[in-house]
This record gives C-alpha cells, sequence and structure tokens, in this order.
C-alpha cells in the first residue's frame, strides 16, 4: 500500500479541503442505558459503567494531538429537587487519575416524578503529549440537600418506577483532533 | 508546505473515502476553545453586559483557512444558583476586529436554575449554532453578553457548592466557554 504525506489537500477551487491541524482524526463512544439511581448525598462516588469505571479510552494516533471530551448525562427527576455535579477525570496509561475542566451540573426542581434533563458538556483538552491510552471517567457527588442520582430514569407518567421509557442513554465521547 | 489537489481520494482498492462533496458539510479544519473557570456574579438585572474576560471581551476568535467555510460556534455556561432561582439570557456576536463584535446571530440561549430554599446548585447550559459563510479568510471574533432576568436575574457564572451556601466556590471546576469549529465548504 502506497503513503502519501502532505499536510493539507486542496480541492479543484484551492479550498483547504483536509489540513493535519483541527481535523478530526477519530472518535470513539462509551454509552450507558441502564438506570442507575444513588441516594448517597455530598459524597463523592464513580459514575456506572464505562461512564465511571476508566474503561472508555482513546489512544492518540498522533502525540501532540488535542481531545475533544464531549459527556452526555441524563438525569431524572423525583419530588421536589434534584442537583448533580459531575467530575471529569483523565489518565495516561497506568498513572494517576488527572481533573480536568469539563465538568458540567444538573438541577432538577418540580413537584411531580418522572421528567428528565438531559446535560451535554464539551472540553477541548490540552495536548496530552501521548500516544498511549488515554483513559476518562466521571464521578458524581450529589448535593447535601436533595442529591439524589436517577440516572436515565424517566417516566412519562408521574411515576418514581426505574424506568427508561424513551430508550436514552448517558455517554462519554471522544474526539482526536490533530494539531 | 506541500499541498495535494484532487477531487477525490481512494484507497488502494478502489473504494472512494473522501470527496469534496462528500465531506462538504462534515469536515472540521481547525477547533479553537476559550476557557473561564473563575466565579463571577453580578446583581444587575435586565440590563445587557458583557460576559467576563475571554467570553465577553472580544478575543476569543478564529483564522479561517477558506473564505468560503462556516464556523460552528458552540458555547458552554455554567449557571450558578442562588435560592430561589436565577434566570439569565445570553446574547452572541461576532466581528472582524476584536474592538468591533457588533454582529449578532442566532446562537443565543438562555438558562434556568430554581431550587427553593436551598443555595448552591449548578446547571451547565449548551448550545451550538453553525454560521453562514462569512466570505473571510481572515480573523473572526466572538463574545457572548448576558442579560439577568428583571425578576431573578443575578448571576452566579461557574459558582457551585455541594451544601446549601451562597460561598463564591468552583468545587467541581468547571468551566464557561467558546468552542469555535472551521467547517469546510467548497
Amino acid at each position: 500500500m502506497s503513503t502519501l504525506i502532505t499536510n493539507q489537500i486542496l480541492d479543484r477551487n484551492n479550498n483547504i479541503m483536509l489540513k493535519k491541524g483541527g481535523a478530526v482524526v477519530q472518535i470513539q463512544q462509551y454509552t450507558y442505558n441502564a438506570v442507575y439511581e444513588n441516594s448517597t448525598q455530598n459524597s463523592e462516588y464513580d459514575m456506572p459503567g464505562v461512564l465511571g469505571d476508566g474503561t472508555a479510552t482513546i489512544i492518540p494516533i498522533h502525540s501532540n494531538s488535542r481531545i475533544l471530551f464531549t459527556s452526555v448525562m441524563q438525569c431524572g427527576s423525583e419530588t421536589t429537587w434534584r442537583q448533580n455535579y459531575f467530575k471529569t477525570f483523565y489518565k495516561i496509561g497506568a498513572g494517576a487519575w488527572t481533573q480536568f475542566n469539563g465538568s458540567s451540573a444538573s438541577v432538577l426542581y418540580t413537584d411531580t416524578n418522572g421528567l428528565l434533563y438531559s446535560n451535554k458538556n464539551e472540553f477541548l483538552l490540552t495536548s496530552l503529549s501521548t500516544t498511549s491510552s488515554v483513559a476518562f471517567k466521571i464521578t458524581q457527588i450529589g448535593h447535601a440537600g436533595g442529591g439524589f442520582l436517577h440516572l436515565n430514569q424517566n417516566n412519562v407518567t408521574n411515576s418514581a418506577a426505574a424506568n427508561n421509557s424513551v430508550g436514552v442513554h448517558s455517554s462519554i465521547t471522544l474526539k482526536e483532533i490533530s494539531q | 508546505m506541500s499541498s495535494v489537489k484532487c477531487a477525490t481520494i481512494q484507497n488502494t482498492s478502489g473504494k472512494t473515502y473522501v470527496t469534496s462533496i462528500g465531506i462538504q458539510a462534515g469536515a472540521i479544519l481547525q477547533v479553537q476553545q476559550y476557557s473561564y473557570t473563575s466565579v463571577y456574579e453580578d446583581t444587575v438585572q435586565n440590563t445587557e453586559q458583557n460576559l467576563p474576560g475571554v467570553l465577553g471581551d472580544g478575543t476569543a476568535s478564529i483564522t479561517l483557512n477558506n473564505t468560503k467555510s462556516r464556523i460552528l460556534f458552540t458555547a458552554v455556561i455554567q449557571n450558578g444558583q442562588e435560592d430561589t432561582w436565577r434566570g439569565n439570557f445570553y446574547r452572541t456576536y461576532y466581528g472582524f476586529s476584536s474592538g468591533g463584535v457588533t454582529s449578532q446571530f442566532f446562537g443565543g440561549f438562555g438558562g434556568l436554575s430554581y431550587i427553593a430554599s436551598n443555595n448552591g446548585g449548578l446547571i451547565t447550559n449548551i448550545t451550538e449554532y453553525l454560521l453562514p459563510c462569512l466570505n473571510t479568510a481572515s480573523t473572526v471574533y466572538f463574545k457572548m453578553t448576558r442579560t439577568g432576568h428583571a425578576n431573578g436575574g443575578y448571576i452566579h457564572l461557574n459558582q457551585n457548592n455541594t451544601t446549601n451556601s451562597t460561598a463564591a466556590n468552583n468545587q467541581i471546576s468547571c468551566s464557561s466557554h467558546i468552542i469555535l469549529k472551521e467547517i469546510y465548504a467548497p
């Protein structure tokens, strides 16, 4: 197989069609669609499954690439209010977890049950100078006064049942951005 | 620097995986981010003000490669809460100089956080808007303003506490930011 090395590709009108810096080189996504509930408040916990167990990974092709981190948290509600904070971490290989500024939060206040709010966040990390596997995880802290978590829980009626009626998922999406 | 001009790129089996038409709406040529992590509070309501730092001073910018490119604007605003509710509106502007960011576009959005008799909450708001072609290969600058609702429009940007507190903390180290992506358009 032949390889053509270049820094950019132009179309026939001389517009840059692809270039090394800024291109999305790869996308990885890790999803969790089970209902997960946690009634502990004001304590930090790893999120369930791939969201918090460190298996959400990306292996950068280029050492100077940046990673565009996107999280989607589907936060269910039960009366009266639910406030949850989500902190974000990465680690390189077997290294230690490092927090970065991709944190997000959700608040719901309602006098009924079953509602859901979709929270999305996106953050572009600095270059991690590695081609080793980079793992990501999210942790959760519930507000001391109303911090129960009902991840992915939703009911189209006034119900607190652990259903995912509309088929949502919470996810981590990782994009490698070449520089 | 070398450049290759072509209409399609094929692998050795003759399978086309890039065409100038096929990536018209999708190719990202660059990504820029401008982040603000301090806690910022203001009690002015129903008056438009620039957001602090890089969010509102007109220095968030992107220099386009092509005059036909479009810009995908993404804003993340972390709306802190104090009893009872906080409602804020955000307008978005672009311009062709840092001091001339005056052209409003439809990237505006709102943030509402409401908890009765408790403080410390936060809600993450994100919006995304694909601007039309601006016909320039120069630098394009962006800023955001905020207008607090007349009845509950205090802003507590990036403020969050996991207890019933109004302290100016960013316990979870969140960021409010602008992300700019240049999108190829032939």
